[in-house]
């Protein structure tokens, strides 16, 4: 149970790896810094020595890394030891347990305020208020304990008391120290080895900044040790500095930095550190990142939580709020957070154990999203997508995403679709049983209707033939109309039967060669008028994949068309071919007769309308109507241009 | 020489007066006999009914069949003819109003020799008559008894 053990982590810390390797180090670099600090480095301001302790860094960068934790062990180990302050006696005890005190400061200003980020956080601003705090240690404390030192300790302390003087110095010394320290551990961060110890990732341009930062310190080292040599060369020709005496080669050349060489070394040293953080741009870079990340936690659309390695609960972001309803105070720590949003014990168990599963992944930043029902503050059921992401090891973003409402809306689309499913089902049963009668509604009309149509004219007929005599001319010219009348309506009956054939007749779409089977429909409309002259022009491999019995009655219809309404033209054409029109490849049949007005051209594929007068052309009305819905069969269009006397045009695209 | 009787079975005495005087004008003298319905053009041919004891030598050179008939329809008709040993054989053109593919395709998957539709116009029924008549009655051999 990971998560368990992260929040309990908080109040007992348990000994894990991780915890051990921290601790290890911690020890290994406070005894690093214990032995650079044997032989501090001395800036000699006669009668006073400055003393500058690098070997602080180590136990400063464990802190300012690890937390305040860390940087007391390190401490412990770099100080405690330290025989040239245990010679001062008491004030050595005080002096160390300021440096202690120091060192837990910034570890635990660190952890404090460098996470959440809301504040900035400046390790050299927090420094100020720690000096001030030590500088009236210096004057009160330091001076008064001076007096309870026994003789054993101090004993090659030459002077009884503490000077005023003496208290500036070491107040001098100690902001010298601490400020040089913190330049120190920020520098060294950006070095890759020691970015490796503490875990952290690589920086930008890693390498670069390895090889700008080692080439930086030797040069610097260079620098002071030439340094060194020519001033103890130009010790002897100077009055004013007392000469070498009994001090050690080294002394003079390396860690004595005498008056003259003191602003020089300084400013030189501190110049060179600073340019190196500003060429590689670790702060500002660092800074900005950070508090771009934070920028897009707070906007995000989706709740976000960040939890640090001990399970506390850093920041939520105001989606978070919105959706689960819980603020920072309702949840200090993750496990607080699943309680609350789990309250059945079993589904909290289920979420634990995938969450297990999914933190290594998460270090991999390839967690998949996965989906848990959770109870939100007003007690409502929510359906939450959890992701983790691990940015770096101390902390641990928690994103959400609230699908509920995708949930529900998925939901009613698929209640919706299979209603609708259902009503199309309804409906194409119902069609179906609507067709079926239509289709005995049919049959019934082509027997029915035309039994009696049948004995009208068989009857007329038989009355003129056998009761010729009886009947005067007028009386034989009711009959024939009797019998031309019911031939129509049988014609009619005829026509409406094969439209609705038609729209029931199965659909067999195969490649038709259109130009013949225009051929042979004009050849026959030309042997059953041989006395019209037509000039007649059909288009070379007009092709359509269409059903080809449908599509003959279509061109049927269309060219008998044209042929029926050029047959008043003196020099009557008519034109079969494939036209480009807005892209679109239709068929046109074109011819040069009668025409009619655009204003009709709505009426013209409706059954039984008809533009012209029976005793003009003859025809019922059925053909184009008939057209239309086979084209409409194929998904196609059909439309007509016409002009009076001028001719029309029919479309048709498939 | 054998009887060379018409069958004709049709429900519309109206049809069945214009077909026997479209037979009549064509000088087709043949005996006609008329059955009003399905029942009883199968009576008819099975020596049933009405027909009980008729003589069942003799059979109809040529069945005229409507398809929508009264108690037992044309296509029932056609079935039982086919599935019978005696009328197996015997022509059957089909007489009707009806242009239904459906009706085509039953009527012909059935074993209908013929499939006329009835014209509106009777100058064009008489034809078909006169045209049914010459090539059933006179050029048509007829299968053996």
């Amino acid at each position: 149970m990971e998560i368990a053990k992260r929040s309990i982590m908080y109040e007992i810390p348990m000994i894990t790896k991780e915890n051990l390797y921290k601790i290890f180090i911690s020890i290994v670099l406070g005894l690093i810094g214990f032995c650079l600090n044997i032989r501090p480095f001395v800036f000699l301001l006669p009668p006073h020595e400055i003393k500058f302790m690098a070997g602080l860094v180590c136990p400063m960068i464990v802190s300012l890394r690890w937390g305040w934790r860390y940087g007391l062990l390190s401490a412990i180990f770099c100080l405690a030891f330290n025989t040239m302050w245990i010679k001062g006696g008491w004030i050595s005890v005080v002096m160390i347990l300021m440096f202690i005190l120091w060192i837990v400061w910034h570890g635990w200003c660190a952890k404090k305020f460098g996470n959440t980020g809301n504040k900035k956080w400046n390790p050299y601003l927090f420094e100020i208020p720690f000096r001030l705090f030590n500088t009236l240690i210096l004057y009160t404390i330091f001076r008064w304990v001076f007096q309870f030192n026994p003789t054993v300790w101090a004993s090659n302390m030459t002077v009884t008391s503490i000077s005023l003087n003496f208290a500036n110095v070491t107040a001098i010394q100690a902001v010298v120290n601490g400020y040089l320290i913190l330049l120190l551990s920020d520098v060294l961060i950006i070095f890759g080895p020691i970015r490796k110890i503490f875990g952290l990732k690589d920086i930008k341009e890693q390498k670069r900044s390895n090889y700008l930062l080692g080439t930086a310190v030797l040069i610097g080292c260079v620098f002071w040790v030439i340094d060194g040599a020519f001033s103890l060369m130009f010790r002897d020709f100077s009055h004013s500095i007392p000469p070498r005496g009994t001090e050690s080669l080294l002394d003079s050349i390396v860690f004595k930095v005498p008056p003259y060489a003191l602003f020089e070394r300084l400013s030189f040293f501190i110049a060179l550190l600073t340019g190196v953080i500003l060429s590689t741009r670790y702060i500002s870079r660092y800074t900005s990142s950070e508090k771009l990340l934070q920028k897009m936690v707070k906007l995000s659309p989706y709740p976000i939580t960040v939890v640090d390695s001990g399970g506390r609960v850093e920041s939520i972001n105001p989606e978070f709020v919105e959706s689960f309803g819980y603020k920072l105070e309702d949840i200090p720590t993750v496990t607080d957070w699943y309680n609350k949003i789990f309250p059945n014990i079993f589904d909290r168990r289920d979420f634990i154990a995938h969450w297990k599963d999914d933190m290594q992944k998460a270090k991999q930043l390839n967690t998949e999203p996965r989906m848990f029902n959770v109870t939100n503050k007003d007690g409502n059921i929510e359906n939450i997508i959890f992701r983790q992401v691990i940015l770096d090891e101390d902390k641990e973003y928690i994103i959400c995403e609230n699908v509920s409402e995708r949930t529900r809306a998925e939901e009613k689309f698929r209640k919706l679709n299979e209603e609708l499913e259902q009503r199309v089902k309804k409906r194409t049963t119902q069609l179906e049983a609507t067709n079926r009668e239509l289709e005995a509604f049919s049959y019934s009309v082509s027997h029915d209707l035309r039994a009696p149509l049948r004995s009208i004219d068989g009857f007329s007929l038989a009355l003129l033939e056998e009761y010729n005599n009886q009947l005067d001319a007028e009386g034989k010219d009711y009959l024939n109309r009797v019998r031309s009348a019911s031939q129509r309506m049988g014609q009619i009956i005829d026509d409406l039967l094969s439209l609705s054939r038609i729209s029931r007749r199965e659909l067999k779409k195969e490649k038709v060669n259109l130009s013949e089977m225009a051929e042979s429909i004009v050849s026959k409309l030309e042997e059953g008028d041989p006395d019209r002259k037509v000039d007649i022009v059909i288009g070379h491999k007009v092709t359509a994949v269409c059903d080809p019995n449908l599509i003959e009655v279509v061109l049927e219809n269309l060219l008998s068309n044209a042929w029926k309404f050029t047959s008043k033209q003196e020099k009557a054409w008519i034109v079969f071919d494939t036209v480009l029109q807005d892209d679109e490849l239709a068929y046109c049949v074109r011819d040069n007769g009668v025409g009619f007005d655009m204003a009709y051209a709505g009426k013209l594929f409706g059954a039984f309308q008809r533009l012209h007068k029976d005793s003009d052309f003859e025809g019922f009305g059925i053909g184009l109507a008939t057209v239309m819905r086979i084209i409409n069969r194929h998904e196609g269009r059909i439309w007509a241009e016409g002009y009076v006397n001028r001719g029309a045009t029919f479309y048709f695209a498939l | 020489m054998r009887k060379k009787i018409i069958l004709l079975v049709e429900d519309n005495p109206d049809d069945e007066l214009l077909a026997i005087r479209a037979l009549e004008k064509n000088n087709i003298m043949n005996e006609v006999v008329v059955a009003r319905d399905g029942a009883e053009a199968l009576d008819y041919l099975f020596g049933a009914g009405v027909y009980t004891g008729r003589d069942m030598s003799v059979m109809p050179q040529i069945i005229l069949l409507d398809l929508k008939l009264p108690k037992i329809d044309g296509l029932e008709v056609l079935r039982r003819l086919r599935n019978n040993k005696r009328t197996k054989l015997l022509p059957v053109v089909v007489l009707t109003s009806s242009k239904e593919d459906r009706d085509l395709t039953e009527c012909y998957s059935l074993g209908a020799n013929s499939y006329i539709r009835k014209p509106v116009n009777f100058a064009q029924f008489t034809e078909a008559i006169r045209q049914l008549g010459l090539y059933w009655l006179v050029l048509n051999e007829s299968p053996p008894v």
